[in-house]
């Protein structure tokens, strides 16, 4: 029997971590910048107002752009890996940097978040082994 | 206000899954393309920029965008992610259904390890 091919080589996961981190920053941009509109409730009456502030604040532009980088980054990820594998990979950033608060900062952690962070290690390590499905 | 934030969420989920379905039917069309050098990354680049299904993907997920960040605007982000969290099986769907990914038993435990790990997480 062939032995199955696995979804992901290493310059591959080396570069859906990088998207991921930069997806982090993303992410604290675009949130810092909603909350410098100073508005915390969005309706249609005040939507205009929450969009033109919104596009005056720099942070907003440099998720924006970090945006663009990933994009590119991602499509290259793409060409290769199977999107069901490289998905779930996404966004494993969100738990890793945790862990690496309580192993770096000696911060606490509840067991219940270490149970958490054992399955998201797992379920990625899984997803990363299953087999390559090359439909071209 | 918490449900109006839970409905934008779900119709972020969607619009971004459907945004990386077309991204992934149209880099599909180069997976024979080598991607050692930055030349290669450059030259793939350079031929995927101009596909319609890229340029699609890239208003669906900006439409999803808006409404994730007026969701931010109403809730935390440590109470968006969790709620994100069903964007995984949302994909699997999706890359099982719309792309006919192969979908072994490896692949759909491991997506659902990582579905419930964030929830214990987010809930912890």
């Amino acid at each position: 029997m062939k032995p199955a091919t696995p979804a992901l080589n290493v310059q591959q996961f080396g570069l859906i971590l990088f998207i991921d981190l930069l997806e982090s920053v993303a992410e604290v941009c675009f949130k810092s910048a909603t909350t410098a509109t100073g508005i915390t409730n969005v309706t249609l009456a005040n939507f205009n107002t929450f969009a033109l502030r919104l596009l005056g604040i720099p942070m907003l532009w440099i998720g924006v752009v970090c945006f663009l980088v990933i994009l590119c980054l991602w499509l290259t990820v793409l060409a290769k890996v199977d999107l069901s594998v490289a998905f779930p990979l996404g966004n494993a950033v969100y738990l890793i940097i945790p862990l690496l608060a309580i192993v770096v900062l000696h911060e606490h952690m509840s067991a219940l978040r270490w149970i958490g962070t054992v399955f998201v290690l797992i379920g990625g390590y899984c997803v990363s082994i299953s087999a390559q499905h090359s439909s071209g | 206000m918490r449900l109006k934030a839970f409905l934008l969420i779900v119709f972020y989920e969607v619009c971004s899954t459907l945004g990386q379905v077309a991204f992934k039917k149209s880099a599909r069309k180069f997976s024979a393309a080598p991607l050692g050098t930055a030349r290669d990354y450059l030259a793939f680049l350079r031929r995927i920029i101009v596909m319609p299904g890229i340029w699609w993907g890239i208003i669906i997920t900006a439409v999803g965008t808006v409404s994730w960040l007026v969701a931010l605007a109403h809730v935390d982000l440590s109470l968006a992610m969790p709620l994100n969290s069903a964007h995984y099986l949302i994909v699997l769907l999706a890359s099982y259904v719309l792309l006919r990914e192969r979908m072994d038993r490896m692949r759909v435990m491991g997506t659902v390890l990582v579905v419930a790990g964030i929830a214990l997480v987010a809930f912890s």
